[in-house]
């Protein structure tokens, strides 16, 4: 990776440029100096060759000249020219003497001439090749003004150069290499702690914020690992706080008592919390992106969403869902802004307790200003009827005074049921409860009940084997229930009806006293009204047999007080089953 | 062209619009007879055009999908439950309509009271046509088969309610036309059930490809 990465490229070519510019200058220095150098050295040696042969010289003849010239340039290895002191060449060790010009005037010779050493480089003539030229002034028979004159190529030079620049050659070639291989290894230094700083941002950006950068040495690298590293853990808080808030967010939204959905702009389900499935008789939790109506088909509550996303107001309605038999919703709806467009937000309430109070309260008013109107009413008219004359009518006066006094009667047993009603309602205090033996009880209540039961052929038997024991009750509450109960199970019945009193115990160990008949039953809608106040099932019924309205409230009440329980339990034209369940004593 | 995939969802979609629609009807239908609404009985009668309109829609989706993309297996089952739970629907819808009919003529005359429960049929019959529809958006045979079981159920509340009802009209013979519009409720109540069972039997021929009508054996 490193051999082909930028990084690696530039740090090799920076290497091998600044290699080249000091080779090429180093080059050219050393040239130059090796040239000057090997010039003076060639040139001192030729002198000292020179100064050697001219004292051989001396010993010569002019006619041996020719000879001694050959062997003089073989012995010193160079080329041997001997002039006389007109400059006429008479011995040339490389080239025929007669052949050649006029030596006088060549700067070394013409210096030599002049009685010194005389040196030159300069391009030969005679032989046509660059030479170092070196001539003295010689003695020969005696007779001076002769002069020996030495040369040598200059090759020589230029090939000690060659070895110098060769030298060069190989050292730049392994200072390369050694700059291929650092620059190498220091790029992949480089590239490797780069990548993973790479990588690690990379991972951040991608939400993965698990893990440190190790930082390396202290440079601008390191730095910025270390502020990536504290970056990671700062996003890394971040998120676990975010995460722990949205925890906390569907912790309350899943435990909410009001049902929440979400749908998006496909009217698909985003969020809906264990109260609303369980409203619209889900399952939960609701399966990853289900279409609403796979979850509910309520068309009104469908159409307030469809509205929703189209409108973008919020709205609000009443609702009755057929999965929550029996209750009623408010549900509030708003708009809500995703990503995707627009989606909505269902908030559902569960109202059915505060409709059922409010028209509970609503009712009793009704009912209480009905039930005092009606024998007010009656009282009002038979006294006027008594007072325009009726008073003296023998056979009527009486009659009429019987009605009015019935009326008043019935005043008088309502006022006295509200009374005990509030009365139980608003004292608090427990009333004393004792033992109470249940056989004693029964029989006082069915004792109570057995006329109107003789007068309206309906049979009241007692059974069961709890009736020996006792239960922690107070003795007028209980026998107040037990008459109430009994008195609609045998007003509430057919000729030849019958009526059980059954006495058990249950499996906790409290004490089971049931109220059955078989007589008209309570129809279903009506059942879970019955114990509210002035509730009656059929009214005409009701009212004819002498009924206020308050019975069974009272009944409930005086129960919930001794900390019992009531149930009920009924079947239209088959009788109905009322249970009370009090701690045994 | 949509893939053929998300056209079966749209046709899913429709239908349970549709469903939503009629099972509000049966209900309102109830309510209206048990609560003398006329309000209530209206707002079902001004449902059923929707309904007819549905019906039709949903018939020419599962046509052009069966020319169009000739469906194999499932496909094509759920595509032929699509045509009858279209059908059984509809005939809910009308069922419905009947029943607010009679909610209707009930309210205009004195009420009566003979002894019967039909709430209690309604809401028997009102939680076998959601469960039948469940059953069908979750694909979910176990609640088909309670659906199935349920019938029995309904036909001995009708055959109560009829008992009752007969015994009703001979004591009080100036109540018959009155005894009828509930007679005619209750029998309503009873066919919408067996619409139910329909889309229940439906249910299981779209998942375990088996026909269990006419089959007494498998029911339960």
């Amino acid at each position: 990776m490193a051999l082909g990465s930028p990084m690696f490229r530039k740090l090799l070519l920076t290497a091998l440029l600044l290699i080249m510019v000091t080779v090429v200058m180093l080059d050219l220095l050393l040239s130059r100096y090796t040239v000057s150098r090997e010039r003076s050295r060639t040139q001192s040696h030729l002198a000292t060759e020179a100064a050697i042969l001219a004292g051989e010289a001396e010993a010569l003849t002019v006619g041996g000249l020719a000879a001694w010239t050959r062997t003089a340039a073989q012995r010193a290895e160079c080329r041997v020219t001997f002039i006389d002191p007109g400059g006429v060449v008479l011995a040339d060790s490389e080239a025929d003497a007669a052949a050649m010009d006029n030596h006088a005037d060549r700067p070394e010779v013409a210096e030599a001439l002049k009685g010194r050493r005389g040196e030159s480089i300069r391009r030969s003539e005679s032989v046509g090749r660059e030479l170092v030229y070196v001539a003295v002034p010689v003695t020969v028979e005696g007779r001076g003004g002769y002069v020996l004159r030495l040369a040598v190529p200059l090759h020589q030079v230029n090939t000690a150069v060659a070895e110098v620049r060769r030298r060069l050659a190989e050292a730049s070639l392994v200072a390369g290499l050694l700059a291929l291989g650092i620059a190498y290894l220091w790029s992949r230094m480089l590239t490797n702690r780069i990548a993973r700083v790479k990588d690690f941002a990379e991972r951040l950006a991608q939400a993965q914020f698990a893990g440190t950068l190790p930082p390396g040495p202290d440079d601008e690298l390191g730095q910025l690992a270390r502020s990536l590293n504290s970056t990671a853990q700062q996003l890394r808080d971040v998120m676990e706080s975010l995460r722990l808030e949205s925890a906390r967010r569907e912790a309350i939204l899943a435990g909410m008592v009001e049902g929440v959905l979400a749908v998006d702009h496909e009217l698909t389900v985003t969020f809906c919390n264990q109260a609303f499935a369980r409203a619209v008789g889900a399952r939960y939790p609701v399966p990853e992106r289900l279409p609403v109506l796979e979850l509910m088909r309520d068309p009104s509550f469908l159409e307030l969403l469809s509205r929703i996303l189209v409108s973008g107001e919020p709205r609000q309605q009443r609702l009755q869902l057929a999965a929550a038999e029996g209750h009623s919703f408010r549900v509030q709806a708003s708009p809500l802004d995703l990503k995707s467009g627009r989606g909505a937000i269902a908030i559902l309430h569960d109202v059915t307790d505060l409709e059922r109070l409010e028209r509970v309260r609503r009712d009793f008013v009704a009912n209480v200003s009905h039930e005092l109107r009606t024998p007010l009413a009656a009282i009002q008219g038979y006294a006027e009827t008594l007072l325009n004359g009726a008073l003296e009518d023998s056979d009527n006066n009486r009659k009429f005074l019987e009605i009015i006094k019935a009326h008043a009667v019935r005043l008088n047993q309502i006022s006295s049921d509200l009374l005990a009603l509030s009365q139980i309602e608003s004292d608090l205090s427990v009333p004393p409860l004792e033992r109470v033996r249940l056989r004693e009880v029964i029989d006082a209540a069915v004792r109570s009940v057995e006329a109107e039961a003789g007068l309206r052929g309906v049979a009241v038997h007692h059974r069961g084997e709890a009736v020996d024991g006792t239960v922690l009750a107070s003795i007028v509450g209980l026998e107040q229930v037990l008459v109430n109960l009994l008195d609609n199970a045998v007003k509430f019945n057919r000729p030849g009806g019958e009526v059980w009193i059954e006495t058990g115990t249950e499996e906790d160990g409290t004490t089971r006293i049931v109220v059955a008949d078989n007589g008209i039953g309570i129809p279903s809608e009506d059942l879970p009204r019955i114990f509210e106040r002035f509730y009656r099932v059929d009214k005409a019924r009701s009212r004819a047999v002498g009924g206020t309205g308050l019975g069974l409230s009272i009944v409930k009440h005086a129960i919930e007080r001794m900390n019992g329980r009531i149930t009920v339990e009924s079947q239209l034209g088959r009788g109905s089953r009322f249970t009370v369940l009090l701690p045994a004593g | 062209m949509r893939h053929f995939i998300e056209e079966l969802d749209d046709l899913q979609a429709e239908l349970l619009a549709m469903a939503g629609l009629v099972e509000q009807g049966v209900h309102e239908g109830v309510l209206s007879v048990t609560g003398r609404d006329p309000e209530r009985a209206r707002r079902v009668l001004m449902n059923e055009a929707r309904i007819n309109q549905m019906e039709i829609r949903i018939d020419e989706m599962v046509t052009r999908l069966l020319a169009l993309n000739q469906p194999m297996a499932r496909d094509l089952r759920f595509l032929t439950a699509a045509i009858k739970i279209n059908n059984d629907l509809e005939r809910m819808g009308d069922l419905a309509v009947n029943i607010v009919e009679r909610a209707l003529s009930l309210a205009r005359q004195e009420p009566v009271n003979p002894e019967i429960d039909m709430p209690r049929m309604g809401r028997l019959v009102e939680s076998m046509v959601r469960s039948s529809l469940d059953a069908f958006v979750r694909r979910d045979t176990h609640l088909a088969r309670t659906v199935l079981a349920a019938d029995d159920a309904v036909d001995d509340q009708r055959n109560i309610i009829c008992k009752e009802l007969v015994a009703f009209m001979e004591r009080n013979p100036a109540t018959i036309s009155r005894a009828l519009d509930l007679l005619l409720v209750a029998r309503s109540l009873e066919r919408i059930a067996d619409h139910a069972t329909n889309i229940a039997e439906d249910v299981l021929f779209l998942v375990q490809g088996i026909d269990v009508r006419h089959h007494s054996e498998t029911r339960g």
